[in-house]
C-alpha cells in the first residue's frame, strides 16, 4: 500500500479512503502498519495541496479483538461521507 | 514572438491561490497519481524514519522538502498532460499557460528543462530563444529516470564541490581530494545527489535567467550577468597582508559579519595537512583572517552544509562549480529553507584546481616543498609559489597544469556566472582583485563594505588588462569545456548536460 493507491482510489471516484491497520508493535508484516501510516500522512498533505482535503483519507489501528473500534472507525468514515460533496469523478 | 529573456516577473513568486476544499480535478488528480510515484519523492517517504535518524534534515525541512519535490512533480505533470493534449506548444501559449495557473514564467520553463532531461519533452529554441516545446513520451511510464545516484557520472566528471555530500538526506557521500566515494549500504537511490550536481545537467540559460533576474541586466556569453565590473583592493591592513589579491573576498566577509548582515560564512582554511584545504565555518570576522588566501587543492566546501544550516544568515565562498550547485539549488528549489539562510554567495575565479598530491609535486617540481611555501598563486601565466624566507619561485602553467585535475576540463565556468558577486585575479594588477558584481544581493553587500570605508575601488574598464583579458581568457575555459564535453560524447563518456 502506498499513497499512490491512495490517490488511485481518489482519482477513480472514491470519495473517502479509510485504512485499517493493527496496532503498531502487533503487526504481522512487523513494519506494514508503519510503512502504511508514513503513506497515510503523506497522502494528506498531498490532498490537502491538490484541493480534496485530507479529511478524505484516514488510517485506524486497531487489533482482531477490539471490534468496537473497528465500528467506531467505520462510523466515523462513514459520516465524514456522508457530510463531504461527493466526489464527481464516478 | 518576444525575447524568452524580457519576462521582469519570472522572479517574482507567486502565492499559491487559496484552495477551495473538495475541488476534483480529474487532470490534476492524475498529475499528483503520477507526481508521488516519482521516485524521488517516495524515496523520501519510505525512508523517512532513517533519514530524520541521521538529524541532517529536521521534521520540518524533510516535509517542507518532500513536498517541494512533489509539487514540483505534480506541475511538470500538469504541464506536460496539458503538451501532451495539444501536441506542442509555443513560447507565447507557455506564458499564457503560466498566466493561467498562477504559476512563474520561470518555474515554467523550469519544467519544460526536466521533462527534457528526462525524455517527456523536447525544446525548440529558434536563435538561441526558447520557441516550443513538444511532447515525445506518450505515458509517464516512459520517462527516462534522471534522478540516478551521482557516483554514475561522478568519476569521469565530478568537479569536487561536495554539493552531493551536503544534500545527501543519508550522509553516505563522502568527498575527499576531488573523489567521492557512497556507502552503499545506507544508500536509497533517491537521486538527490544527482539533481543537485552540477556536472549531471545545469540549464545554463535558467542559471543566467535567474542572476540577470530576468535580464534585468545583460548576459555576457564569456562572463555571464553582471551590474558592475571592478577592480578593489581591500583597505584593512590585516587583511592586505594576508589577502590572496585584493583580499576582497575577507574583506565582504569580514564587513558582513562586523554588520550583523551575516552570522556564519563556509570557506576554506588550511587543513591539518599543510595545503591540503578543509571546509571552513567562520563565525567572526577574525575567522574571515583565517579563511584568506587560495588553496589550489580542491576543496569540498559544500559538504559542510549540514553543519552550516544552524545558522541563519549565510555567506558561502566558493569556485564556480560551487556557485552553479548552489545555484541549481535556487532553479531546482532543493531544500527551499537553506536556500533562504544562504543570503551571499561570493564566487572567486577559477581556470582549475588540483589534487592534493598535484600541489606536492608541483612544489618539488619548482624546487621547493609545500612545507617551505607560504603563499601560492598563478597569474599572468605562471605558477608562483612564495616561499617563507621571502624568496619566490616559478614556472610556466603549461609545465604544471598536467598535475591539475582531469575532470576540471568539463568546466565552462571560469568567473563563478552564478554567484551574487565574483572575484578574481585575471584583469587586475597584482595586489588588486578583479570584481563582477552580478544580483542586488552582491552589489549590497558590495557597497556596503564601500561605505564602511574598507575598500578601494576603480572601475575595470579604467585599467590595464582590465576586462577584454578577462573575457579572453573566460572564452578559451569555456571552447575548451565544449570541445572536451564533444569528445566525450563522441567516446560515449558521461558529459555534463549544459543545455
Ligand atoms: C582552485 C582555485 C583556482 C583559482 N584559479 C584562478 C584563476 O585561474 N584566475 C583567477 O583570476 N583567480 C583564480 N582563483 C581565485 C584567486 O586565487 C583568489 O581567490 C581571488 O582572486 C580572490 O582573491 P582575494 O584576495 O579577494 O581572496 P582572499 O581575501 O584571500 O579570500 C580567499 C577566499 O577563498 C576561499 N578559498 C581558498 N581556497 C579555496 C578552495 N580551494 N576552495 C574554495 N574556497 C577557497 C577562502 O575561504 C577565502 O575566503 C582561484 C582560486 C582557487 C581556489
Ligand atoms: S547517495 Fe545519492 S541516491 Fe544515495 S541516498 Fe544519498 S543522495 Fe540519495
Ligand atoms: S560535482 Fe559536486 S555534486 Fe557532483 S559528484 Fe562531484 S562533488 Fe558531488
Ligand atoms: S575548474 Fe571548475 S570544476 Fe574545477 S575546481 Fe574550478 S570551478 Fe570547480
Amino acid at each position: 500500500m502506498d499513497t499512490a493507491d491512495i490517490l488511485h482510489a481518489i482519482r477513480s471516484g472514491a470519495d473517502a479512503v479509510m485504512l485499517v491497520g493493527c496496532k503498531f508493535g502487533e503487526c504481522d508484516y512487523e513494519t506494514g502498519n508503519r510503512t502504511a501510516k508514513r503513506h497515510v500522512d503523506f497522502a494528506k498533505r498531498v490532498l490537502d495541496s491538490i484541493g480534496v482535503g485530507s479529511n478524505r483519507v484516514e488510517m485506524f489501528f486497531c487489533s482482531a479483538a477490539e471490534s468496537d473500534k473497528l465500528v467506531a472507525a467505520i462510523t466515523e468514515m462513514t459520516r465524514r461521507v456522508e457530510e463531504l460533496p461527493s466526489n464527481p469523478l464516478k | 514572438m518576444e525575447n524568452w529573456h524580457q519576462f521582469p516577473h519570472i522572479c517574482e513568486n507567486i502565492e499559491a491561490k487559496e484552495m477551495q476544499e473538495n475541488t476534483f480535478e480529474k487532470s490534476k488528480l492524475d498529475a499528483a497519481y503520477y507526481a508521488v510515484q516519482s521516485f524521488r519523492v517516495r524515496c523520501l517517504v519510505d525512508s523517512r524514519e532513517d533519514i530524520l535518524k541521521t538529524g541532517r534534515y529536521t521534521e520540518e525541512n524533510l516535509d517542507n522538502m518532500t513536498m517541494d519535490l512533489f509539487a514540483q512533480e505534480l506541475h511538470k505533470f500538469q504541464f506536460w498532460q496539458k503538451i501532451k493534449n495539444s501536441g506542442s506548444m509555443k513560447w507565447d501559449q507557455i506564458i499564457a499557460y503560466a498566466r493561467e495557473t498562477g504559476q512563474a514564467v520561470f518555474d515554467v520553463v523550469r519544467q519544460a528543462y526536466e521533462m527534457k532531461y528526462e525524455g517527456l519533452a523536447s525544446i525548440e529554441e529558434l536563435n538561441g530563444q526558447f520557441s516550443q516545446i513538444t511532447a515525445t513520451a506518450a505515458d509517464p511510464g516512459d520517462i527516462r529516470p534522471i534522478y540516478d545516484q551521482v557516483s554514475k557520472i561522478s568519476p569521469h566528471i565530478c568537479s569536487g564541490c561536495g554539493m552531493c555530500a551536503g544534500i545527501c538526506p543519508l550522509g553516505c557521500i563522502t568527498v575527499e581530494n576531488g573523489k567521492l566515494t557512497i556507502d552503499e549500504t545506507k544508500c536509497i537511490h533517491c537521486g538527490l545527489c544527482f539533481t543537485a550536481c552540477p556536472r549531471s545537467f545545469l540549464p545554463k540559460k535558467l542559471v543566467d535567467w535567474l542572476v540577470s533576474h530576468g535580464e534585468a541586466a545583460p548576459v555576457d556569453v564569456q562572463i555571464g550577468s553582471y551590474l558592475e565590473a571592478l577592480s578593489a583592493q581591500t583597505k584593512v591592513p590585516d587583511i592586505l597582508t594576508v589577502g590572496q589579491d585584493g583580499g576582497v573576498v575577507t574583506t565582504l566577509l569580514y564587513y558582513a559579519f562586523q554588520a550583523g548582515k551575516i552570522d556564519a560564512a563556509l570557506g576554506a582554511k588550511m587543513g591539518t595537512t599543510l595545503w591540503k584545504p578543509e571546509p571552513f565555518i567562520m563565525r567572526t570576522k577574525e575567522d574571515a583572517i583565517l579563511a584568506a588566501g587560495t588553496k589550489y587543492a580542491n576543496n569540498p566546501n559544500l559538504s559542510a552544509l549540514p553543519q552550516v544550516k544552524k545558522f541563519s544568515k549565510i555567506a558561502v565562498v566558493g569556485t564556480p562549480c560551487m556557485m552553479q550547485a548552489l545555484r541549481k539549488g535556487d532553479i531546482f528549489k532543493l531544500d527551499a529553507k537553506l536556500r533562504d539562510q544562504i543570503k551571499y554567495k561570493i564566487g572567486i575565479f577559477c581556470m582549475e584546481s588540483f589534487p592534493y598530491e598535484g600541489i606536492v609535486q608541483i612544489a618539488k617540481q619548482l624546487g621547493t616543498s609545500i612545507e617551505n611555501a607560504k603563499k601560492m598563486n598563478i597569474n599572468q601565466g605562471k605558477f608562483f609559489i612564495t616561499n617563507k624566507d621571502g624568496t619566490v619561485v616559478q614556472a610556466p602553467i603549461k609545465e604544471v597544469t598536467q598535475h591539475a585535475r582531469k575532470e576540471c576540463h568539463y568546466c565552462y565556468d571560469l568567473t563563478s556566472e552564478s554567484a551574487d558577486i565574483s572575484v578574481g585575479s585575471i584583469g587586475s594588477p597584482a595586489g588588486w582583485s578583479s570584481v563582477l558584481v552580478r544580483t542586488p544581493a552582491g552589489k549590497e553587500l558590495f557597497d556596503g563594505a564601500l561605505a564602511a570605508g574598507l575598500l578601494e575601488v576603480k572601475k575595470l574598464a579604467e585599467i590595464q588588462p582590465g576586462l577584454p583579458l578577462l573575457v579572453k581568457i573566460a572564452g578559451t575555459k569555456s571552447n575548451n569545456s565544449s570541445k572536451k564535453v564533444l569528445e566525450g560524447l563522441e567516446k560515449k563518456h558521461p558529459v555534463p548536460a549544459y543545455k
